[in-house]
């Protein structure tokens, strides 16, 4: 089902006034993926969503989404499904009114899956959707968007306002859903720690850029962290690409961008990284903008 | 969200320790092999549906047909189209007789490291060093895909 | 488990019927009440006072009557005045257009944004176009009906009085409640609020500033605009019973204009020659100047024009409310994230 690009984007920029909020960005996200878009708070990521769903035009350059539809166009409101912050729906609403809203909106609506996901989730259709909890409201959200059996489906930030528990429960629910659809879904975080179970590609955003973009495996296997002694660090970080650099005056820790790190000298320790160490290491050095090289895949690249 | 409710229709469920640093897909990997080596898993079992595992621990699917297709390159599974993974293979038991030499041997090693002044902190590190060499001695390939053992000495 | 619904085609068909006027329904159904209660109040109130109006009418016999200049009929005539409640509380109808049209308009997109529900609705199937035409077309017509319901009540209610006093057309409210002006000006409201709410992305702030801006219009306009639309035309003579009058001046026995000092001195002039108590024999101003040989020279717009001042301010307003329409289309299908 998910063939193609995801999120196609060529030097998109999106400018508030006199700020960029995004600028000069060119990036293909491969459909088939669950996407985490992580970067500190006011780095670029809703500004990416909103114009991958539409909701905002871009200032420069142009978005494609499900497989190359211009964002906000017909066919893609019908491709796509979105799952605004804080659930945005109509909170005065009861769950059944909502629902039927989300019905009359669209053109193709699943209703036996609606119903049989709010009962199976125990959310009552009477009450207000103001007077559900903050869980049931973005499982209520996630049930609207997964109803248009969407190919594309993002998220932005549908964590945040979750207490553990309900976080646990929204990406089960999710994570079922791309199992049994094959949905692409891509979402934001600043909670970088949820990314590692659930996302098979990240792409991280800084200030207005992209920084990384790339699959889980392929980073992780692609960066290495080397320990030896300090003396030594400046001829390792002249052979590597260095995306952090730890010393002090006898030992160093350089994470490096390597998949084979044996041009290290004799007795540096080399240890795999996790993602969310990884992700962590680029949000720290903004300046360290080292980009996952080229991939393999045809027409997914990245320059932003 | 409880996948006994549903039916599942396989014997074991699978948990995650997400402090372990062990990769998501190879904890399930070592959870059926544990299983078949306690017995919780015969042939002819059949596996968690990926849905059920997904739904359960919030984890991205590829990841539960990635721990699947690493069973099935083991020869441990199959995976029949439409409606499911089965138990193909057996984990070959080591004897309990065999077993108690081998921890004996591996006691009187332990005496003479610490005899040599290591601790057990030193002896650990050794072990998994060692464990990596043997690995690596045997599929004559580097560590590059985890093999369980998240540290290597570059040679 | 999951079978999509049979009786919604797949991709490429079409939105389910009356979808989107179901979501209007939906959502304002509740301004629809209150609209409907408050119109339905009013009617009560119109209806039972235009059937007294009516019977007190025929009790009297002014259908008898052919001229209501003097003599009998002009003292019936104030009868059936002085019957009719003050006509002051009727003057709350000037303020209907500007908050029907505030309370509405303002919240309709400006709450969406306040509330960040925009983004659900406007990246759902339908999509955001033609979401906001339906809810301006379908508001906006039961804005106009019900104003128009308004203006038809009132102008049965006050039938009888308005046959016998025959005012001018632009005085009272026969111009803002017998015409078309009345639900022209509640879209113009209805259409501005729209926009302030996309503008302040404040329900409240777009409400108030709407409200306040239409009353002062319409006040500005019933009260000292509206009469300059055309160029009143003058006469010496006397004036039809429905023309409306805007502005008198005298010239004296030499042909001098008289100037507005003057005019006031003539007539305090005019007061002082009256006798003091009432049931002595009195002339009428216009005579008492006649014989002085001074000319009253009225301008005035002819009863004529009531459907040409009409199209005027609906043409004007109407073309407004087109502006206001486009740009807030404009605007939202190229907002603002």
């Amino acid at each position: 089902m998910s063939a193609g690009v995801a999120i196609e984007t060529a030097g998109l920029g999106k400018r508030y006034g006199r700020t960029w909020a995004l600028r000069d960005c060119s990036l293909a996200i491969p459909g088939g993926h669950v996407v985490g878009l992580v970067g500190p708070n006011g780095a670029g990521k809703t500004t990416l969503l909103s114009l991958a769903v539409g909701l905002a035009t871009p200032t420069t350059g142009q978005v494609r989404v499900a497989g190359g539809m211009p964002a906000g166009s017909a066919a893609a409101l019908d491709a796509v499904a979105f799952v605004a912050q804080e659930a945005a729906l109509y909170r005065n609403l009861s769950v059944a009114d909502m629902v039927r809203v989300g019905r009359s909106l669209n053109r193709r609506w699943d209703t036996g899956r609606v119903q049989a996901r709010l009962a199976e989730l125990g959310i009552p259709l009477k009450k207000k959707v103001g007077a559900l909890s903050g869980g049931q409201r973005s499982q209520v959200a996630l049930t609207l968007a997964l109803a248009k059996r969407p190919e594309l489906l993002i998220l932005d930030e549908p964590l945040a306002a979750l207490d553990p528990v309900a976080r646990h429960d929204f990406m089960a629910a999710l994570m079922a859903a791309v199992s049994e659809d094959g949905v692409s879904v891509v979402f934001s975080s600043h909670v970088v720690a949820e990314l590692e179970r659930v996302c098979d590609y990240v792409v991280v955003v800084h200030d207005g850029r992209i920084q990384v973009s790339g699959e889980v495996e392929e980073l992780v296997a692609g960066h290495h962290v080397l320990t030896g002694p300090a003396e030594q660090a400046d001829v390792v970080a002249q052979r590597f690409p260095v995306v952090r650099d730890r010393r002090a005056f006898a030992q160093a820790h350089l994470l490096v961008r390597a998949a084979d790190p044996s041009a290290a000298p004799p007795g540096w320790q080399r240890q795999s990284v996790g993602l969310e160490e990884l992700v962590l290491a680029y949000m720290r050095e903004p300046s360290a903008s080292v980009l996952p090289g080229p991939k393999s895949a045809p027409g997914e690249q990245v320059a932003c | 969200m409880d996948v006994d409710k549903d039916g599942s229709p396989s014997p074991i469920e699978f948990r995650l320790d997400p402090g372990s640093g062990v990769p998501t897909y190879l904890q399930l990997v070592q959870q059926v092999e544990q299983a078949l080596r306690l017995g919780y898993l015969r042939q002819g079992d059949q596996l968690p549906r990926v849905k059920d595992v997904v739904a359960g621990l919030a984890i991205n699917p590829n990841t539960v047909l990635k721990a699947y297709r690493e069973l099935e390159h083991r020869g441990l599974v199959a995976g029949r189209r439409g409606i499911g993974t089965f138990v193909e293979g057996t984990l070959d038991r080591v004897g309990l007789r065999e077993q108690t030499a081998l921890h004996k041997s591996m006691l009187a090693w332990m005496r003479t490291a610490s005899e040599a002044g290591l601790d057990e902190d030193g002896m650990a590190a050794l072990f998994t060093a060692a464990l990596h060499d043997l690995r690596q001695g045997r599929d004559g390939r580097t560590d590059e895909g985890d093999g369980g053992g998240r540290t290597g000495v570059v040679a | 488990m999951t079978t999509v619904d049979s009786s919604v085609p797949g991709r490429g068909g079409a939105l389910p019927r009356l979808g989107l006027a179901w979501v209007t329904w939906r959502q304002h159904r509740f301004a629809f009440y209150v609209l409907l209660g408050m119109l339905a109040g009013f009617a009560v109130l119109m209806v039972d006072g235009g059937l007294q109006a009516r019977s007190t009418y025929d009790r009297l016999g002014l259908a008898r009557c052919t001229s209501f200049a003097g003599g009998r009929c002009f003292q019936l005539r104030d009868e059936l005045f002085s019957w009719y409640p003050a006509q002051l509380p009727f003057l709350f109808l000037l303020l209907l257009p500007a908050a029907f049209g505030a309370v509405i308009g303002g919240p309709l997109i400006g709450r969406e944004l306040e509330t960040g529900t925009y983004r659900f609705t406007w990246t759902q199937g339908a999509g955001r176009t033609r979401w906001l035409l339906t809810k301006l077309f379908l508001i906006a017509s039961v804005l106009a009906a019900v104003a128009e319901a308004y203006g038809a009540l009132y102008t049965w209610y006050n039938a009888p009085l308005d046959h016998v006093m025959r005012f001018g057309f632009g005085d009272y409210l026969g111009f803002e409640l017998g015409g078309i002006v009345f639900p022209v000006q509640t879209l113009l409201a209805f259409t501005a609020g729209v926009f302030a709410g996309l503008l302040t992305r404040r329900t409240m702030v777009a409400v108030g500033a709407v409200f306040l801006g239409s009353f002062g219009l319409i006040a500005a306009l019933v009260f000292k605009l509206r009469r300059y639309y055309m160029t009143p035309l003058v006469t010496a003579g006397r004036i039809g019973p429905r023309d409306w009058v805007v502005g008198r001046a005298y010239v004296d026995p030499t042909g001098h204009l008289l100037d507005t000092g003057q005019s006031h001195i003539l007539f305090t002039k005019y007061l002082a020659q009256l006798p003091s108590s009432s049931d002595g024999p009195s002339v009428s101003y216009r005579d008492w100047l006649q014989a002085r040989h001074y000319t009253i020279v009225t301008s005035y717009h002819p009863a004529g024009r009531f459907w040409t001042f009409q199209f005027i301010e609906a043409g004007w307003m109407g073309l407004l409310i087109l502006l206001l329409g486009i740009a807030t289309v404009w605007l939202v299908r190229r907002r603002i994230g």
